[in-house]
């Protein structure tokens, strides 16, 4: 506002003192054009000047007096030629003197308003004495008499003339003079103001140069601020990551407690109980999960891993993952494909069972009566992908408008009351959102309120062909049907009576050394194992582990990442640089690490595989069977199922 | 010499008969007086004669000029030479390039509005310049060397 009013005033200052400026080169101008119309006057004046006419009309009058007075004079014959052209070039000499313009400069003079009458008077005599033929000496006598009469008069037309052109003459120099003072003062006048504008104009220069600097300072400043606010985020983003790292550590343990309280004789009310714990811990760990996926795609460490997949059996896993809560809730669930599906393509499995499991969590959550359905679509796509919709259709409580306008916002929560219904970071949509896109996707809402929400996820495949049979090897149907509990359930019983036989029959038990430094972990893994029937050796760093193997040979490994004097994975890079077979002894690693770079490493540094905690029993079973299958068989005979 | 050859001249200058009203001195070399070559009114009217209108500085309205070219003049008295030296009947003199006569149409006019002209005004002789053809001409040499009650000439 200030700065504009300022402008408009130097605008102003600029139009007034261009519109001076011109002006006074206006008057400079026409001061210029008078001087030079007065030089061509005085020019005019000079050539034919009215006292050059006075001059002549005088000379030819004196001339004339003169031969007239001769002629009277001399005795003898009078020389009437030359008489007569005397009075013919005095009459010429008249005449121009009337008819000249410039005569007019003394026209108003007494002394032309006299002696004009006075010539006239005498012409008119002396016409009649020329024309006399012969002529009369005593006329002429007369005649000269009145010319010498005459003579008074056409001297002071003379003097008149020549003061009047002084005056004149004098007058104009002073004009000149005068204006050319003005013209001195003009320019002067502008050179004065043009300093000024330029001084300013440099002002303004100098003031608009600090203005500038004062802004390119505020500009630094600002990114300072901005740069700093960032750091200070990413601290922020940093230590969640951290703290929900750190807590994943005991969680494991107790998840996996939990698990093995449950396998053991409890009362039903006891059995409750620990159901309703584990069911609020799985739940504690899917939120310190969404903060750690959050604090990953802030720091822009989520990569996507996209591998061979199997849609249809992808989908048939989440269907039986998801049946169950909708079973429970009273909704009709279902998976429909309305094609064909691809057989193959590129996906990030896990990635995008996350998504489903997300929107279709979420569904049965909002949803008391009905169905919640979840509908395959082929889309066609231009960028020559296959295109798939999957439409997650319910039959809840719908949205308004201003919810679904900041659904996918950051730890956005349908409102209080809901919120402490139904739980939940409010990061899940937003997450799902992220990874959609990150995959080519994106995730579109609709929905009415009281009739039900359509969350589509949009995403492109890309096909690929079918993997080498080997790794499809292991099966995985057998292992993926029994949940922890149900497995957990069916071998307590088993490990519980089989203890004995399988420490009898040591030579086809499983030899596996687990090294890991924290001791609820590393009790929770010994006995997973030991119903595995597995033969458990037990070290707490990784030095310690390294030493181990260097003794004993092992069939597999499950190892630590985080643990004193020796990590995991230098631990691994020691083994696998050892002579001998035990350099090719499976390596497991179980790590709370789930940024995505920390399973890169792991599997740089020599590991076969690699499982997040809190290890699930079904998870470890079959990673353990995966990497048996796939090892030289030459260690051991063994398999990984008890018995 | 070249300048007779240019100009196919009149013969020989027959002897004047009237009143002389222009004389030629200096370098001519055609004489038929004392002093030089004479001519009377016929013998100028007997040249081939030039006319035309133009505006002067002596009067407000375009006069019609009438009179033969002064080349002519200047041939028919066989002149030669660099300058011309016009005496006027007032003792007013003045001084023309002999060029001038080559390069314009300069006449010596006996005539103003058909009518002679009486010494009373600019007569009876007036050297005038084709003012109106030329805008180097509308300037004060040429109004100086515009020669009225025009005597004689001398050629050098």
């Amino acid at each position: 506002m200030n700065g504009s009013s300022k402008n408009r005033r130097y605008l102003l200052w600029l139009a007034i003192g261009t519109g001076v400026l011109a002006l006074a080169m206006a008057i400079l101008l026409v001061l210029q054009i008078t001087q030079k119309r007065a030089i061509e006057k005085a020019n005019e004046l000079r050539a034919d000047s009215i006292t050059a006419l006075v001059f002549q009309f005088e000379r030819e009058f004196l001339r004339f007096r003169q031969t007239l007075e001769s002629s009277v004079i001399r005795n003898g014959e009078l020389d009437a030629d030359n008489l007569g052209l005397r009075y013919d070039l005095f009459l010429s000499r008249l005449t121009l003197l009337r008819d000249n313009p410039t005569t007019e400069l003394i026209t108003h003079r007494p002394e032309y308003q006299k002696a004009m009458p006075h010539v006239d008077t005498l012409i008119a005599h002396a016409d009649k004495v020329m024309a006399a033929n012969p002529l009369s000496k005593p006329a002429l006598a007369k005649l000269l008499t009145e010319f010498n009469d005459a003579g008074v008069d056409v001297q002071a037309l003379s003097l008149a003339a020549n003061s009047e052109v002084a005056a004149l003459l004098e007058s104009q120099e002073k004009t000149m003079l005068r204006q050319n003072n003005q013209i001195i003062g003009l320019t002067l006048a502008q050179l004065i103001f043009l300093l000024i504008a330029a001084g300013a104009l440099a002002l303004r220069q100098r003031k608009q140069e600090k203005e500038r600097q004062a802004l390119e300072d505020l500009t630094h400043e600002l990114r300072e601020a901005h740069f700093r606010a960032e750091a200070a985020n990413r601290g922020k983003s940093q230590f969640l990551a951290n703290m929900s790292h750190e807590l994943r550590t005991p969680f494991n343990g107790m998840l996996g407690m939990l698990g093995l309280l449950e396998s053991t004789s409890v009362t039903p009310a006891q059995a409750d109980y620990i159901k309703t714990a584990k069911g609020s811990a799985n739940h504690l760990l899917t939120l310190l999960n969404d903060i750690l996926d959050v604090s990953a795609l802030e720091a822009g460490k989520m990569t996507l891993k996209p591998e061979p997949v199997q849609l249809g059996a992808l989908l048939n896993e989440v269907e039986a993952l998801m049946r169950p809560q909708a079973t429970d809730k009273g909704l009709k669930f279902s998976i429909v494909a309305q094609a064909e599906l691809p057989h193959w393509v590129l996906a990030d499995a896990t990635r995008l069972k996350q998504i489903l499991f997300n929107l279709i969590n979420n569904a049965i959550k909002f949803t008391d009566h009905g169905s919640v359905t979840v509908t395959v679509v082929p889309r066609q796509r231009t960028d020559g992908n296959i295109g798939l919709a999957f439409l997650i259709k319910d039959t809840g409580i719908g949205m308004d408008d201003h919810v679904l306008s900041s659904l996918f916002q950051r730890f956005f929560q349908v409102d209080g009351g809901l919120a402490r219904k139904f739980g939940g970071t409010g990061l899940g949509l937003e997450i799902s959102q992220t990874l959609a896109r990150l995959m080519g996707g994106a995730i579109e809402v609709e929905s009415t309120q009281g009739k039900g929400s359509v969350f589509t996820l949009h995403l492109p495949f890309t096909l690929c062909p079918a993997p080498p049979t080997a790794v499809v090897a292991p099966p995985i149907v057998p292992l993926s049907k029994p949940a922890v509990t149900t497995d957990a359930s069916a071998t307590a019983p088993a490990a519980a009576q089989d203890a004995p036989p399988s420490a009898d029959t040591g030579g086809t038990a499983l030899r596996v050394m687990v090294v890991e430094d924290h001791p609820v972990n590393r009790k929770f893994v010994g006995i997973l194992l030991e119903k595995m029937g597995c033969q458990v050796t037990f070290c707490e760093n990784g030095q310690l582990g390294v030493e181990a193997a260097e003794r004993n040979m092992f069939d597999l490994i499950l190892m630590d990442v985080h643990m004193p004097v020796m990590d995991g994975l230098t631990a691994t890079r020691t083994i696998r640089a050892m002579p001998g077979p035990i350099a090719q002894v499976p390596i497991i690693v179980l790590s709370a690490d789930v940024m995505n770079d920390a399973k890169e490493k792991a599997l740089a540094a020599g590991v076969n595989d690699f499982v997040s905690k809190p290890v699930q029993a079904s998870q470890l079973q079959a990673v353990m069977q995966k990497c048996l299958a796939a090892a030289p068989a030459a260690t051991s005979p063994a398999t990984a199922q008890p018995q | 010499m070249a300048l007779m050859v240019a100009w196919p001249s009149a013969h020989a200058l027959e002897p004047i008969k009237g009143k002389a009203i222009l004389t030629i001195t200096g370098k001519v070399a055609e004489k038929n007086g004392a002093n030089g070559a004479e001519f009377d009114l016929a013998m100028l009217e007997k040249l081939p004669q030039q006319t035309f209108s133009t505006k002067t500085p002596w009067d407000k309205n375009p006069i019609k000029f009438k009179g033969p070219l002064l080349r002519d003049v200047l041939a028919a008295a066989k002149a030669s030479g660099t300058t011309l030296k016009a005496a006027a009947l007032n003792d007013y003199q003045t001084t023309i390039p002999f060029d001038d006569a080559k390069n314009f149409d300069v006449i010596v006019a006996h005539q103003m509005n058909d009518q002679p002209i009486p010494v009373r005004t600019k007569g009876p002789l007036f050297i005038v310049y084709p003012f109106d053809t030329k805008a180097e001409l509308r300037s004060n040499v040429y109004y100086e060397r515009s020669a009225w009650q025009l005597k004689s000439i001398l050629v050098e």
